[in-house]
């Protein structure tokens, strides 16, 4: 039986937009909940950086929405969290998370992230590693999976690309700051689906006079989010979220590309996928 | 050589993110850009005094490799220190 955690968080008003809980706070719970595992079944967070020099880099994270939840539906919830390894070489951590009030699970999350081997400086700096052999020994047999996780976030790109309509597209200009960090001042991966929450609202207030579908994402709620991290955000970036809004049916899909604000800003840093 | 510090390590420059630097090379900028910001030397290079692994170095947009570091440059050459990642 692969172990979890499971323990109870009181919910206070922040953490819930007028229809569910927001998708920052399920990401901000669910980093805590897989430090938490780490500490429980493993070693703390701390330990795994400042004695075996191994770090943690979000590389993908998928959050679904099940059951309602609002603040009016309860006074805490119960947060169950378990991880393992996986892929051919355990080159990924994967953690599950459900968050589950009166009606049941309201929010389940999954994370991928790939371990550094870090070089040993104050900046933290590391290249990427499978997670030494010391530390996957501790896992359980059926804590171990020698497939890799893979994101969905290029198929689905590819479905609105070849099967949805266009509705709108937008760019939104943010610029990194420390609030927006870890401790590294490296952006906390949470912030950037923040960032791509707040380039929907942007969309949605310049487009949807036109195309006025586009408030049902407000209205309704986000019920899933994608999301792949492929360089990391620093400490002042002028980053430009570029959205675009799909429609097919009664579904709308936003996808955003989170990059440098520069001429030669290269390839995005991340690409967030929220579906209503 | 202008010097471009990025994020993660503009606290060892005391958050100067533009540095000019007179030097006649980009290794010999490197070494004085680290003499005048020593907490930066800790983090870009190693003991041997080489550029980490997690860290590249690129001239006016392209990417030098460690033996290209002797590159010369003017005052307007742009220097930029990237780190590939970083984690906690």
């Amino acid at each position: 039986m692969p172990r979890s955690s499971s323990y109870e968080v009181v919910v206070d008003a922040s953490l819930f937009t007028p229809a569910q809980l927001q998708t920052v706070a399920v990401g901000r719970i669910g980093f805590q909940a897989g430090t938490r595992w780490l500490r429980d079944h493993l070693c703390s967070h701390r330990t795994l950086v400042a004695r075996h020099g191994v770090g943690l880099v979000l590389w993908a994270w998928q959050l679904e929405y099940e059951m309602p939840l609002r603040f009016e539906d309860a006074d805490e919830v119960v947060v169950d969290v378990g991880a393992r390894v996986r892929g051919p070489r355990w080159s990924q951590l994967e953690v599950t998370m459900t968050i589950s009030g009166p009606a049941g699970v309201a929010a389940r999350s999954r994370a991928a992230s790939v371990p550094l081997q870090l070089s040993g400086d104050p900046a933290l700096s590391g290249v990427s590693a499978r997670l030494p052999d010391v530390l996957v020994e501790h896992f359980h047999e059926d804590e171990r999976e020698r497939s890799p996780f893979r994101s969905q976030v290029p198929a689905l790109r590819a479905a609105f690309e070849r099967e949805w309509s266009e509705l709108a597209a937008h760019t939104t200009p943010f610029r990194v700051h420390r609030h927006h960090c870890e401790m590294a001042d490296q952006w906390y991966w949470v912030e950037s689906t923040g960032f791509a929450a707040s380039a929907r609202e942007e969309l949605i207030i310049h487009h949807a006079g036109r195309a006025p579908v586009l408030r049902r994402a407000l209205a309704h709620g986000i019920r899933r989010v994608d999301a792949t991290w492929l360089r990391a955000g620093q400490l002042w970036d002028l980053l430009e979220v570029r959205t675009t809004a799909y429609q097919h049916g009664d579904d709308i899909a936003f996808v955003h590309e989170v990059g440098l604000a520069e001429p030669d800003g290269g390839s995005p840093l991340a690409i967030v996928v929220e579906r209503t | 050589m202008i010097v471009k510090v990025r994020g993660i390590l503009l606290r060892f420059t005391d958050y100067e993110n533009d540095i000019q630097v007179g030097c006649d090379t980009v290794g010999d900028g490197l070494v004085k850009l680290t003499d005048r910001y020593p907490k930066l030397r800790d983090a870009l290079m190693d003991r041997e005094g080489a550029v980490r692994r997690a860290h590249f170095i690129a001239l006016n947009g392209e990417q030098l490799t460690v033996g290209e570091l002797d590159r010369e440059v003017d005052d307007d050459d742009r220097v930029d220190i990237i780190t590939a990642i970083s984690g906690g």
